[in-house]
């Protein structure tokens, strides 16, 4: 990384194609993606043309050279995407110098403002409350929180190893249906509304609204591959759920609605 | 009223899941409890199926754009956490239970009533974005140097 910011300093459109990577794999729609980049590149003197996809950007200067970024990975991580917006503010009003700039972002990658822990707790909470939200009792609470944390848990650690989304939503999928079949086998209700909720946890909402945003900004094939990208790992989700609780249903036939 | 604490906690905990900064994720929960009532008002009026998930995504995505304008931070911050409340969840699941018990019709007519309610959600979200943005620019248009 540190090599790749010494020669980033003498060429600020690979400055700005980085800042642009990383926007682009933390989850940041493609018209602000497009939009950063040109005015970073205005503002470090160079004005250039971005053209972005979700899975390539490029960068080029006006009778000067083009610069291509290849994007194989993307995730979600909003924070970054925040941290990025508001330097290219500094940067368009003079705050914040080329080198400063390139220094920032270099330490961008693998930032996160929560640590991992406190996201799974996070997504155990939040399934536990939407599973309250379908419909479920107290006493499912704690399977709810269970199936969250064991669906982002799983998938986190599936990502880090790099497993591809589909695979990855579909084991977390299968091993955060787990909890909602012991609830439901020790009769304890509302299985559905607890399986549900530990779902949510995968439920690709970052890809669903940028491919929106990207639809109505124009961005017709962001879009259009966004769209395709959600609805993949939604099948994911659904096939890997689907697996146990088939197993389940033929076990013991049955399944508290 | 519990149901609209209920979809602002699970919006505020995705914020964390996604990352969002913490005055964010603050927003961004209020922002679902807002949405969450239009929806709940309109769901007990109107017994319709589409319309209160639109008219929700649509007040979710018009109060994020206004937020994104006053924090002077990326919609993203706040949309995204906010709309998970209303995703079709819990049709989806209904949808898959049913398919897997071998009721094909029936669980191809919730997979449908699923991708309609989210193509509510979506068109709600375009709307507010369409509809809302050009407001707020043409305003800082008209005082361009109010920079913070």
């Amino acid at each position: 990384m540190s090599d790749q910011t010494s020669s980033a300093w003498s060429n600020p459109l690979t400055v700005v194609a980085e800042a642009g990577v990383l926007l682009l794999t933390s989850g940041a729609e493609t018209s602000r993606v497009e939009d950063t980049m040109e005015r970073l590149a205005a503002a470090f003197g160079v004005p250039a043309q971005a053209m972005v996809m979700p899975t390539a950007l490029f960068l080029h200067q006006a009778g000067g050279p083009t610069v291509m970024q290849r994007v194989r990975r993307r995730g979600t991580n909003l924070a970054v995407v925040e941290l990025i917006n508001a330097w290219s503010r500094d940067v368009a009003a003079g705050r914040l110098t080329l080198g400063e700039f390139a220094e920032r972002l270099s330490a961008v990658p693998g930032y996160r403002r929560y640590p991992p822990l406190v996201e799974v707790a996070a997504a155990g909470v939040a399934a536990g409350l939407l599973a309250m939200l379908f419909g479920a009792e107290g006493v499912n609470l704690p399977f709810a929180l269970l199936g969250g944390a064991t669906a982002q848990g799983v998938r986190a650690m599936l990502r880090a190893h790099a497993v591809s989304p589909g695979v990855s939503d579909f084991l977390g999928a299968m091993l955060a249906a787990l909890p909602a079949l012991l609830d439901a086998a020790l009769g304890l209700g509302h299985g559905g509304a607890v399986l549900a909720g530990g779902l949510m946890v995968l439920v690709p909402g970052v890809m669903m609204t940028t491919g929106v945003r990207d639809g109505i900004a124009g961005d017709l094939l962001a879009s259009v591959s966004r769209l395709l990208e959600a609805a993949v790992v939604a099948a994911a989700v659904a096939a890997g759920a689907a697996l146990p609780l088939y197993l389940y249903l033929l076990g013991h036939g049955r399944w508290p609605v | 009223m519990s149901a609209v604490l209920l979809a602002a906690g699970s919006a505020l905990l995705f914020g964390v899941v996604y990352q969002c900064p913490w005055r964010a994720v603050l927003l961004a929960g209020l922002l679902a409890a807002l949405g969450w009532g239009v929806y709940a008002a309109l769901a007990k009026v109107a017994h319709l199926m589409v319309l209160p998930d639109f008219a929700g995504a649509l007040a979710v995505g018009a109060l994020a754009e206004v937020a994104a304008v006053w924090r002077r931070q990326p919609v993203s911050l706040f949309v995204v956490p906010a709309i998970i409340p209303f995703v079709p969840g819990y049709t989806a699941y209904q949808s898959m239970l049913t398919l897997i018990r071998g009721h094909f019709v029936s669980g191809l007519g919730l997979a449908l009533s699923a991708v309609v309610i989210a193509g509510s959600l979506a068109v709600g979200l375009a709307l507010a974005t369409a509809l809302v943005r050009p407001m707020l620019h043409r305003r800082r248009l008209r005082a361009p140097l109010r920079s913070r």
